[in-house]
């Protein structure tokens, strides 16, 4: 099928007027004049702030801009400081909530515990146990059987 | 309790007693380790020591003794596939199961993901619209596993996906909406509700559910409140507004849907080979015939909704204890529902 603007060229792609909902117009057209009307330039179309973020990779695990795109999802805690300003334009708030979101402060309710340090621990201990450091791991023993009073105290098994 | 048996039944969150339009509710919480990377970077070694932590932590815990613990390797592909039916790990579990694990309270109210996309996942849910129990249950775990989790001051909690950070916190309610579809308002429903920060999706992703949708918020950078508070709103709206497709369809469309109900009736009872698809839209159709006063008394509803989850295949090949192509699984799940019609009929 010719193009129905110029009448000249092969047409490739369907021009479609919507004039009221499934009232529609449809014109065959070539990319040439497609472009024309759509008045885009022959350089591909690239949003401005993609230009800046483009460039960069995240310090701590080596994430590009690119490989984030691919399936939206972050590398580590840092990417946030990487790509934040992409983020940012990515979570867009609804009119009735409210306009600013909230500060990590306003959303954190649990206090962090002592698993990880005692997990943590225990495996030093047995590091310095097996060189036979025996007065560091002293130390070590008592530190853990402090945490372990604590968990006791809040109901939890310690041992 | 093993596999085999819970195959045999749903468990105690799924459905509504009293009506027929919510099922369950569930919340999602996303925390990520802190000083560990994000499973997408993080190398063999660091997701091992993330899994031996946190599996260090539950099995620690006093409250959480009667869990069930899984590794992924441990699980064969029908076992993943088991656990994804009944919502308790996701479908990147199913495809990659290295280095990741589940555990899964006594109830199956509660489920722990790790190493999946984020380190940690804590599901929990609940019977119809008890938005707040399901997410109290899952914030009371996150606090009580005791871990240090990642947070920035500006952010909030830290995810691997950016559509989850903040709260980390995803709540859905399912509904059973079949008056809005025959009626044709549901994707006018959804286009409203859309660009309001709602997700709908069909229960279990794609293809025909029974005319069960999920609702989700879309953004978790958010209060609390922000999140829970609409959801109260939105299921009375939309139960309203179900309720009122179907005063609608009883007034004007009376013949059209007593013939959808016992239609649905009568195919479950005489059909040799169901399909899922087929299967689901049949007990809908009762489910709302029994809600309406139309067919049977209320106190058959809980069983047609229980037949919602073990027609399920991966439910049928647990409870046979054998692989089942295609054709037999029809075949197995039209005689498991003529058996139940059976014993019902009995019973009344």
């Amino acid at each position: 099928m010719k193009c129905a603007v110029c009448g000249k060229r092969e047409a490739q792609f369907k021009y479609v007027i919507v004039v009221f909902r499934e009232n529609k117009e449809i014109i065959p057209i070539c990319s040439t004049c497609l472009r024309d009307k759509l008045e885009i330039s022959e350089e591909p179309y690239v949003p401005k702030h993609d230009i800046q973020q483009g460039q960069r990779v995240c310090p701590r695990c080596g994430l590009t801009y690119e490989e984030f795109l691919q399936n939206m999802e972050l590398g580590c805690s840092t990417c946030y400081e990487t790509f934040g300003q992409f983020i940012k334009n990515l979570l867009v708030r609804t009119p009735w909530q409210k306009e600013v979101p909230p500060k990590g402060a306003e959303i954190r309710d649990e206090e962090p515990d002592k698993h990880l340090q005692l997990y943590r621990l225990k495996r030093k201990l047995q590091e310095l146990l097996d060189k036979e450091a025996y007065e560091e791991a002293a130390k070590i023993r008592d530190k853990i059987k402090e945490i372990e009073n604590e968990l006791r105290a809040k109901g939890q098994k310690g041992t | 309790m093993n596999l085999e048996q819970r195959a045999k039944r749903a468990p105690e969150w799924w459905g509504d007693t009293s009506s027929d339009i919510p099922l369950f509710t569930r919340a999602k919480l996303v925390r990520n380790l802190k000083g560990y990377n994000f499973p997408l970077k993080a190398s063999d070694d660091e997701l091992e020591e993330v899994r031996e932590i946190i599996a260090y932590a539950i099995e620690r815990n006093e409250k959480l003794q009667g869990f069930t613990i899984f590794k992924g390797e441990e699980l064969t592909p029908e076992d993943r596939k088991f656990l994804w039916e009944r919502f308790l790990i996701s479908k990147t579990f199913i495809d990659s199961p290295k280095g990741k694990l589940v555990a899964i309270s006594p109830d199956e109210d509660i489920s722990i993901v790790v190493n999946d996309r984020d380190h940690l996942v804590i599901q929990s849910f609940a019977n119809g619209l008890n938005i707040r129990e399901a997410y109290n249950k899952a914030n009371e775990i996150a606090k009580i596993l005791g871990l240090e989790y990642t947070y920035s001051e500006e952010w909030g909690h830290l995810t691997s996906s950016p559509l989850e950070v903040g709260t980390g916190l995803r709540v859905a309610i399912t509904l059973h909406l079949p008056a809005l579809v025959l009626l044709r308002q549901y994707n006018f429903t959804v286009e409203t509700l859309t660009p309001q920060g709602f997700i709908f999706h069909n229960l279990w992703g794609t293809g025909t559910t029974g005319y069960i949708f999920v609702v989700t918020n879309a953004l978790t950078w958010a209060f609390r409140e922000e999140i829970i508070t609409p959801f109260e709103y939105l299921a009375n709206a939309l139960i309203k507004q179900e309720n009122k497709a179907r005063e609608v369809m009883n007034t004007h469309l009376a013949d059209i849907l007593e013939d959808k109900v016992t239609r649905s009736w009568g195919l479950l009872k005489y059909a040799r080979l169901l399909s899922e698809e087929e299967t689901w839209t049949y007990i809908s159709g009762i489910r709302m015939g029994i809600s309406m006063g139309l067919i049977f008394s209320a106190k058959e509803l809980p069983r047609f909704t229980n037949l919602l989850l073990i027609t399920r295949h991966s439910h049928l090949e647990k409870r046979t204890g054998r692989k089942l192509q295609q054709h037999i699984a029809e075949k197995e799940r039209a005689a498991l529902v003529r058996s139940f019609i059976n014993g019902m009929e009995a019973s009344s």
